[in-house]
């Protein structure tokens, strides 16, 4: 039995579901009845997506970078893509608390979902396996650009806290990693950024195959399904049943190095390249948004030191 | 002098402190600046972002909704309350706010933070008819309301408190729909997205203030080192018709009673500056862009 | 046993408690609570703190108050001017104490602490080495308590009494004696009937005095409960608790200085002062109480080798309570 301390309700609480999409299903079910087929359980995310209306496909989010915003931090930084926010704080290079002697410095990464962070229900405290499987890739993205054996004897740790998800949570948290290694002073090769793209079907064939699409790619037995490449994805848009799969790419654009590439779903070679060569140009610009808020955040430490 | 603050913290405290002035530049009585904004979550029902000076803390409530208990039921705790606590707080410090802390359990000042502040929420006089789901109250809203501390540099009481009475005059509840099946099974619920939400009355205010005690100088809204230096801390929460809803004193040497009244004095004179605050946060955040909450 | 005990001035530890003993201690409580009048209460108690050395005192405060509820209707005609509580108390009334120290063989000291039906058990272990390196301290030892519920795991409630306990407990203790040590209390609840943390701060009192760790005072605490129609209700039970308008704990030092204090729910600010009083003075009898009763294990220490001195122990037995009935009034 899990022993938790948090304050929980003895009473079982539930999200009521929005009435408009309730109605909706009924009409639906009406049709369904006299059509006799099996009816779609409702979800928030069934809706199929909207085009999007304020951005081209190839565009990103707004993006809104800050360094030095945890104090009793060595380094921290605060990212926002629209809606998406994240804190990120790196806590060393500081001694470990076992004795033992190792020759480059241990590297851990942590990332934590705020409960109130995603749309339906309340994420638990406890680490759920997203959470461990997020972390990982956090720290394979990043491990590669920090000289670890400049800093022996001693352990980095970064620990990321996601506030709002509305997709991009890894790209948000490896970008905000760096900046607040960066902002700690940590020595590394270069800056990680990472940009993310998603592939979905079409709008005209997805309308038609409504009924039977139970999930990505099933439906995809035809072998030339219609798709297009969106660059930084919202929630809806990673959450939708057109979403064939997703492409994230971690950079250290000035080496021109790729640290990780991570691709979910079935995507075909063309659908993958393409979502990669989007990523890759999308992370460059990323990076320079990110050069520019850390030259100016040193600035502004500059000139507080002169006063 | 910075090596001097490091071996000597407590002398070099005192050296400002008869000088009736902080090494922050603060005079004894002086807090620090606050700062309220709300909204800034869109997958909460209602949330804040409190600072504190250095000291920031998010809260989110999440509202959901169970069958409204019968009186009979046993009281959950014993924290003398009505019986059926419909607002539940929990406070995370986690590794990010500040390096003392762990992730892998709550530390045991988060844990009676929290003790306090699940008292404190009842304090609010918010009327159970306030949180009926339907218009009978036989469902009603339960409301989780998290805490994030995400930059811990002392006095984290009045920023959780500033930070749940804000975020719940931002909590937008929808207009329930109770939709009666069959008689075996349980009804099901909906909420209205096409009506206007309603927001909660709450019947008071929370005025809290924090101060400790170090070298027998009292000093107002302590940083993160002051508290570690300090002999003793009190906390102290009126309402807004001045009565005491939480007043904690720990510490390991003594306090006179004058002192206490002292800081319940200073306590009341602050209660009109944060009852402004709490509500401009609420009337101006409704126009602006919500972007850049920190 | 070692040399902290040694050092200790006027508490020798339990030694040589066998179960008989223990057996025979149960069988003295029998009959005090089949015995009817006070006197002979004090008598068996004293018989048999010559026998085991262990403390079992009545404590007659203010009002008499006596054990078994049976007798409790009778006395209750003698009230005045108070409101009768739900339990026949008056409300400045406190329940009736028990203590017993020394019941642990492994603790460095040990105490129960009973008010009512409210117990608490607190063990002393220290100064011990500090086990985890990040919490020690160069200067004073560390104060470490872990609370216990009766039932149930350990909730954010616990931590809190926890807390608070700890900072009542460290206040009295004289840490800059024993550098870069560790004293551990832990406090472990038989059963919970209001009033919980003043019984654990009690108890750890007595426990810390039985230990031989070295204090600068002594420390009581009493809570009060605040009813809606603004009376004020000493040391109450569960029930009145849960009925409570406000709640209010009091840790108050021999010197009857505010070592801690934490209120909950609502209570006016004069209210809260008058409180303050009346923890004061009620907090001097627990401490009272607390002296007599680790004089009583002294004593019954001292007339250990012989059994034939028991008449001189009932007459101390006797003074001691005078006093107290003096301290009281």
């Amino acid at each position: 039995m899990k022993i938790d301390f948090r304050v929980t309700n003895p009473i079982a609480t539930s999200i009521p579901l929005d009435y408009k999409i309730y109605k909706q299903q009924q009409e639906q079910q009406k049709q369904n009845e006299q059509q006799q087929t099996i009816s779609v359980p409702v979800t928030t995310t069934s809706e199929p997506i909207k085009k999007r209306t304020n951005r081209s496909e190839e565009q990103f989010r707004q993006i809104f970078m800050k360094t030095g915003v945890v104090s009793q931090a060595s380094g921290s930084a605060y990212i926002e893509i629209e809606n998406t926010k994240v804190i990120c704080s790196v806590h060393g290079p500081r001694a470990s608390p076992k004795t033992e002697l190792f020759e480059s410095a241990k590297f851990s990464c942590e990332l934590k979902f705020a409960s109130f962070a995603r749309p339906g229900e309340r994420i638990d405290y406890m680490e759920s396996a997203k959470e461990k499987d997020l972390s990982i890739n956090l720290r394979q993205s990043i491990i590669g650009a920090i000289r670890l054996e400049k800093y022996p004897k001693t352990v980095i740790d970064v620990y990321v806290m996601v506030l709002n998800d509305d997709g991009g949570v890894l790209v948000a948290a490896i970008t905000a990693a760096s900046m607040a290694l960066a902002d700690a002073g940590v020595e590394m090769y270069d800056m990680v950024s990472a940009c993310s793209s998603i592939c979905i079907r079409n709008q005209s064939i997805s309308n038609g195959s409504n009924g039977s699409g139970s999930g990505n790619g099933s439906s995809g037995a035809a072998p030339k399904v219609q798709s297009s490449i969106l660059l930084d994805p919202t929630l809806q848009e990673e959450e939708s049943k057109d979403s064939l799969g997703c492409v994230v790419v971690a950079k250290m654009p000035s080496l021109n190095e790729i640290t990780q590439i991570i691709q979910t779903g079935e995507l075909s070679y063309n659908n993958t390249i393409d979502g990669i060569d989007l990523c890759i140009d999308g992370c460059d610009k990323i990076y320079s948004i990110m050069k520019q808020n850390l030259i100016s955040s040193l600035e502004k430490q500059v000139s507080k030191k002169l006063e | 002098m910075e090596a001097f603050q490091k071996v000597h913290p407590l002398e070099f405290y005192k050296k400002f402190l008869e000088r009736s002035v902080r090494p922050d530049g603060r005079g004894l009585d002086c807090f620090r600046k606050i700062n309220i904004s709300t909204g800034s979550i869109m997958t909460t029902d209602g949330s804040s972002f409190v600072k504190i000076g250095n000291t920031s803390v998010i809260a989110g409530v999440k509202a959901e909704v169970a069958l409204t208990p019968t009186q009979s039921d046993n009281s959950i705790s014993s924290n003398n309350n009505n019986n059926n606590n419909k607002m539940f707080v929990n406070v995370e410090m986690g590794p990010i706010c500040s390096n003392i802390f762990s992730s892998s359990k709550p530390s045991e000042k988060a844990m009676s933070l929290c003790s306090q502040l699940n008292s404190l929420v009842n304090r609010l006089e918010i009327n159970d008819k306030e949180l009926y789901f339907d218009d009978q109250g036989k469902y009603s809203w339960y409301l989780y309301i998290d805490l994030y501390c995400l930059d811990y540099n002392g006095n984290l009481m009045d920023a959780c408190v500033l930070a749940i009475m804000s975020a719940l005059k931002n909590v937008k509840l929808p207009k329930g729909i109770v939709v009666e099946s069959s008689a075996s099974e349980a009804p099901q619920l909906f909420k209205d997205t096409e009506q206007p939400m309603r927001s909660l009355n709450i019947g008071t205010y929370l005025i809290p203030q924090t101060f400790v005690l170090l070298n027998d100088y009292l000093l107002t809204d302590p940083s993160l080192e002051e508290e570690k230096l300090s002999s003793g801390t009190i906390s102290i929460t009126f309402n807004d018709r001045f009565e005491i809803c939480t007043l904690l004193y720990t510490g390991i040497t003594s306090i006179s009673e004058k002192i206490l009244e002292q800081c319940l004095e200073k306590t009341k004179k602050r209660s009109t500056e944060i009852i402004n605050l709490i509500d401009n946060c609420c009337t101006t955040i409704n126009n602006s862009n919500n972007n850049n909450n920190i | 046993m070692n040399d902290k005990r040694r050092a200790c001035l006027f508490i020798q530890p339990c030694k040589g408690q066998t179960e008989r003993d223990r057996e025979k201690d149960v069988n003295d409580r029998q009959l005090e609570n089949s015995s009817a009048n006070a006197p002979l209460i004090l008598d068996v108690v004293a018989f048999g703190l010559s026998i085991v050395g262990l403390c079992f005192v009545e404590f007659s405060r203010l009002f008499f108050i006596p054990t078994t509820i049976k007798e409790m209707s009778s006395t209750t005609t003698t009230t005045t001017t108070n409101i009768k509580r739900d339990d026949t108390r008056l409300s400045n009334q406190i329940r009736p104490i028990e203590s017993e120290q020394a019941l642990l063989n492994k603790a460095d000291g040990s105490a129960k602490f009973s008010q009512g039906k409210s117990s608490v058990l607190a063990a002393v272990y220290g100064p011990i080495d500090v086990k985890t390196a990040r919490k020690e301290k160069i200067s004073k030892s560390v104060v470490d308590v872990s609370f216990t519920p009766a039932t149930g795991n350990t909730t954010y409630f616990d931590k809190e009494r926890e807390m608070l306990v700890r900072n009542a407990v460290e206040s009295i203790i004289l840490t800059l004696l024993h550098p870069r040590t560790q004293i551990n209390v832990i406090v472990q609840v038989y059963s919970n009937d209001g009033s919980i943390i003043s019984c654990a701060i009690n108890a750890c009192c007595l426990a810390l005095l039985d230990a031989g760790i070295e204090l600068n005072c002594l420390i009581s605490s009493i809570t009060l409960s605040f009813t809606h129609d603004n009376q004020i209700y000493l040391d109450p039970t569960q029930k009145e608790e849960n009925n409570s308008k406000g709640l209010a704990v009091y840790a108050i030092n021999s010197k009857s200085e505010i070592v801690m204090t934490k209120t909950t729910g609502i209570i006016g600010e004069s209210l809260y002062f008058q409180g303050l009083n009346i923890a004061k003075q009620s907090c001097e009898k627990v401490s009272a109480y607390t002296r007599l009763a680790v004089r009583n294990r002294i004593m019954g220490d001292q007339t250990q080798p012989s059994t034939t001195t028991t008449n001189t122990n009932n007459t101390l037995v006797e003074e001691s309570k005078d006093k107290e009935m003096k301290d009281s009034s």
